[in-house]
């Protein structure tokens, strides 16, 4: 009974279990009990996420749906659920977040508790960012993501921390209330079609036969929001400062999570909402992804700082995700490429998550991150040799990883569409290669240059516990892709299906007025 | 057309509201006089005692219309929602006073007596259907509130604010007095829904122009950018409280009553939106801007609440819809809310004190006073319109509204304004978390039932409302 009631209403429970626990894990007068509550919480949650993965049914669509009235009179819901492309996305959340949760476990400074619960009151965001098929609790969800974040760099970041959060919340704000001023346009175009409020966004949807001078301002105003977010270069200068101030858990849910937000949103409404304004914009986006490509690559080499060039190295990989999402031949969007696309997301939020985390190893032991304080370390510490050099390789995508698989895709669905391009992001393979393996090489090789290096501890139980699974996964995601494309590959078929449907047949828009008796779904009938 | 006709007897049931506080006035001012009677605990029960009679006398009106007079009372769905608003939210406002420092100062008779009849004068301006009814209640409401500006707290800031207040509040009454006669001399009528009425030949020049001075003094009551230069002074000088009052509660009722007359002129003449357009745009813009570098807590909430103002006459800026004053009501509730939840912790930090908070002051404070700053926290998020708060909610309903009027570019503007204005909200959080306290910027306050009751039951309204609205 129990179970049943759990299997109808998991979406919802995914989302709403975190923000309960950080509630309870604020309240919590004993810091040993809300760590471990606070683990438990997470580790609940993850099982949720498993349990849908489990009984996630490829190509079946919307899934785990639940839907309650919000603002009736407003046409506004409460709506969520999953479907392939979140799936990954939000195995990723609840997978990372319990990693972090370890990862922060012997935290030095104030508030333990309070990072705890702000940790997981972050994940709520994300993930109901993840599942919101309407727009409102998206937006809400999405600004929700903010507050947190916030306070985590903010609060127990580096030295110029204040600068960088303020940074970042007032970038993510500018972009995410002019999207709001575009939803609002949309939902009252909604409106005026078909007679009726509505916010879901397969409602919305239907509003993708507009033609695209209707659409541009909104497309505009939807990719600039997710160009920030992801951060596409010209936007991206919030990030280095927010990755580099931020704690190494922050450093990791950014990376890991927060910016394949922006990429997810793109996938999930500025393509498919404005499919014919994307068509013209999708070579500007494209050119504008592989400017980062390169552009990240080439910073990244020249950082001294070993956080800022992982930092960098995110604008870069961000960048094919977005490449991979714009490939579009004969006015289709490539399912390669967007497969690779949506899998690259996974795979740079665990290798470059892994990343962090090696380099948060690194600070907490020496409390600098320049490179050039470094060198000779796999000696002392062999076992962290392995695991960066691990997660370098998933990040260089070397065949037999994870960064192979989505990359090669992503090259492979690009190349059709345009060689150029193509060329010119393999071109950022490459530098990735260079900057990467400089990272390693200037770390773990070379003489010992400073005594204090000599006797560093290597990686402990509790970090091995953290990184190992992400080893795991760096590898596991090279050699058996299909075992998580599998449950991807209907959803992203059928994005790209429905976008060339669009706009090979042109599809009409039902006459107007045809849903004035309040059906807010399909107009079949 | 002004006889003495006989009271009809239901006028007394339906007037009740106003007639209660009258009589508490009256009888607050012999309280004064009371001698060992004047004490804070009894003026206090007394307060809350008319307080509570005159909402129970408005609940029971209800939203029905009805007109005595010829229209000079007139009571409907308007006047019912917002004197209860305005009433509640001063009840409200007086508890937080009973903890502080201000408590001998704020609960004697003559006190009371100038905080009832401001009431009463926004209780009237507001059921009235007739600009001499109206102006007798603005005027009410004002002078009470310039003598509890300077004389709840007597100090030199106070005494400046309200001066500053009396002389640019008697100017801008003058030019509403000014343009409601004009509009009588084109009309030849006082009701309000004279100014929905088309004037011929000549008149035309003198109604638009009478028009024109009328929406000026009301421009000039809520600070609306041009016309905002007093508001800063005014609501540093006031105590906490009376800032709280005048940001709530006056402004409630001043915006009510544009959105009253705006009901009927807007609908006959639907070019003058325009003029509204640009007072939003005005005060948006130069509101949070000024914001942005105040160093004062209270002088940042008085830009702040300029841009609110602009925020709401957005909804002016549009041709009439029917749900422009649902919405309204629900932005002013939101904000009065948060208003009183920022205000609620901020008079608690005054208690041992007593004297403006600077940005300063408050460094470290989430350490300190983890709870209180959480509550802080909420409701500045509240006023910066961040979701989960009712803020947001109420911002994109404003938004919807004036989207549907296709104000496109106002509502980018407005929706810049708001990024912007997140800085100097978030500037406040900085200074609260992320930097280490000073040990004696601030002296401890004490613990106080009221001030968390009020606060706890403000940051659970400003939460729930977004879900339950």
């Amino acid at each position: 009974m129990l179970l049943l009631w759990i299997h109808s209403h998991i979406a919802t429970l995914t989302i709403f279990t975190p923000l309960l626990v950080a509630a309870l894990v604020v309240l919590c007068p004993s810091l040993w009990v809300a760590k471990w509550l606070a683990l438990l919480g997470a580790g609940a949650c993850f099982l949720e996420s498993v349990h849908m993965w489990h009984y996630f049914v490829p190509g079946s669509g919307l899934q785990f749906t639940e839907m309650h009235a919000w603002l009736p009179q407003w046409g506004i819901q409460y709506f969520v659920g999953v479907d392939g492309i979140s799936l990954l996305l939000i195995m990723l959340s609840t997978f990372l977040t319990c990693l972090l949760l370890i990862g922060a476990w012997n935290f030095e400074g104030k508030g333990q508790k309070t990072f705890f619960a702000l940790l997981l009151f972050l994940e709520s965001g994300m993930l109901g960012a993840l599942m919101a098929f309407d727009l409102v609790f998206f937006y809400v969800c999405w600004e929700v993501m903010l507050i947190p974040m916030y306070f985590i760099i903010g609060v127990w970041g580096g030295k110029n921390r204040i600068y960088a959060t303020t940074k970042f919340i007032l970038y993510t704000a500018f972009g995410s209330l002019l999207m709001l001023v575009a939803a609002i346009s949309l939902y009252l175009l909604y409106k005026k079609e078909f007679g009726v409020y509505s916010t879901n966004v397969l409602d919305l949807y239907r509003l993708s036969g507009l033609p695209a001078a209707s659409q541009f301002w909104l497309f505009c105003a939807f990719a600039l929001a997710f160009a920030i977010k992801i951060p596409l270069w010209p936007f991206h200068t919030w990030l280095p400062h927010a990755h580099t101030e931020a704690p190494t858990t922050g450093s990791v849910i950014l990376a890991g999570v927060m910016l394949k937000m922006g990429t997810y949103g793109l996938l999930r409404f500025a393509i498919p909402l404005f499919p014919a304004v994307f068509l013209d914009f999708a070579p500007v986006l494209s050119v504008l992804g592989v400017i980062g490509i390169i552009y990240g690559a080439l910073v990244a080499w020249q950082q001294p700082d070993a956080k800022k060039m992982v930092a960098y190295s995110s604008v870069s990989h961000l960048g094919f995700v977005v490449v991979g999402s714009c490939a579009v031949l004969h006015s289709m969007i490539s399912p390669e490429a967007l497969t690779g696309a949506v899998y690259q997301m996974i795979n740079h939020g665990v290798s470059t998550g892994m990343l962090f985390f090696l380099v948060g190893v690194l600070y907490d032991r020496r409390h600098t991150r320049l490179l050039d304080d470094f060198g000779g370390l796999a000696r002392p510490m062999p076992w962290f040799a392995v695991l960066l050099i691990i997660a370098t390789l998933g990040s260089v995508g070397l065949p037999g990883t994870g960064g192979f698989v989505g990359e090669f895709l992503i090259l492979l669905g690009t190349f059709q569409s345009n060689p150029a391009i193509a060329i010119l992001a393999s071109l950022g393979v490459l530098l990735g290669a260079v900057y990467m393996l400089t990272l390693c090489r200037k770390i773990l090789f070379g003489p010992v240059t400073h005594k204090e290096n000599e006797s560093l501890q290597d990686v402990s139980w509790r970090e091995a516990l953290v990184l190992a699974p992400l080893a795991v996964l760096v590898i596991a995601m090279g050699v058996q892709p299909g075992f998580f494309l599998d449950r991807v590959r209907p959803s992203i078929d059928h994005l790209a299906k429905t976008y060339s449907e669009y706009r090979l047949e042109r599809v009409e828009l039902p006459p107007l007025g045809c849903c004035k008796g309040g059906c807010s779904n399909g107009c079949e009938e | 057309m002004y006889t003495l006709a006989p009271i009809p007897a239901a006028f007394y049931g339906v007037a009740s509201p106003v007639l209660i506080l009258s009589v508490g006035s009256i009888l607050a001012m012999l309280l004064s006089v009371a001698g060992k009677w004047n004490r804070p605990t009894i003026n206090f029960g007394f307060l809350f005692l008319i307080l509570g009679l005159s909402l129970a006398a408005i609940m029971k009106n209800g939203p029905q219309i009805h007109t005595f007079f010829e229209g000079a009372f007139q009571w409907g769905v308007l006047p019912y929602v917002g004197s209860l608003l305005i009433v509640a939210v001063a009840g409200v406002l007086a508890l937080l006073f009973y903890p502080s420092y201000l408590q001998a100062r704020f609960f004697t008779g003559e006190v009371i007596a100038l905080y009832l009849l401001s009431l009463l004068g926004m209780v009237v301006q507001l059921s009235s259907n007739d600009f001499i009814t109206i102006l007798i209640g603005i005027e009410l409401s004002a002078m009470g509130v310039y003598a509890l500006v300077g004389y709840v707290d007597v100090n030199r800031l106070s005494l400046e604010g309200a001066v500053k207040y009396l002389v640019l509040g008697s100017v801008a009454t003058a030019i509403f007095i000014f343009g409601v006669a004009l509009l009588y001399l084109s009309t030849g009528e006082l009701s309000l829904q004279a100014v929905g009425h088309p004037a011929t030949g000549p008149m035309q020049v003198w109604k638009q122009t009478g028009m024109f001075m009328v929406l000026l003094g009301l421009g000039f009551k809520l600070a609306l950018v041009p016309f905002h230069s007093w508001a800063p002074d005014v609501y540093e000088g006031a105590p906490s409280g009376i800032t709280a009052f005048m940001a709530t509660c006056v402004k409630i009722a001043i915006l009510l009553l544009l959105f009253r007359v705006c009901g009927f002129f807007l609908l006959a003449q639907p070019e003058w939106s325009r003029l509204f357009l640009y007072l939003s745009v005005f005060s948006i813009v130069i509101g949070n801007w000024l914001a942005l570098v105040q160093s004062g807590l209270k002088r940042m909430l008085a830009y702040s609440s300029i841009a609110h103002s602009g925020y709401m006459v957005m909804l002016l800026s549009v041709a009439p819809q029917a749900t422009m004053l649902s919405t309204a009501l629900f932005y002013l509730v939101a904000y009065s809310v948060a208003t009183i939840v920022v205000f609620g912790v901020m008079m608690w930090l005054e208690e041992k004190n007593c004297r403006n908070l600077h940005l300063d002051d408050i460094a470290g404070l989430g350490r300190k006073y983890p709870l209180a700053s959480l509550a802080l926290t909420v409701g500045l998020l509240s006023l910066a319109g961040m979701p989960p708060t009712v803020g947001f909610l109420a911002k994109f309903l404003v938004f919807v509204h004036t989207l549907q009027g296709e104000r496109f570019g106002l509502v980018i503007v407005a929706a810049l304004g708001s990024a912007v204005s997140l800085y100097y909200y978030l500037r406040v959080l900085v200074r609260m978390y992320m930097h280490e306290p000073d040990p004696i910027s601030l002296l401890a306050p004490r613990f106080s039932w009221l001030t968390t009751g009020v606060v706890g039951t403000g940051v659970v309204l400003v939460l729930a409302l977004t879900i339950f609205s």
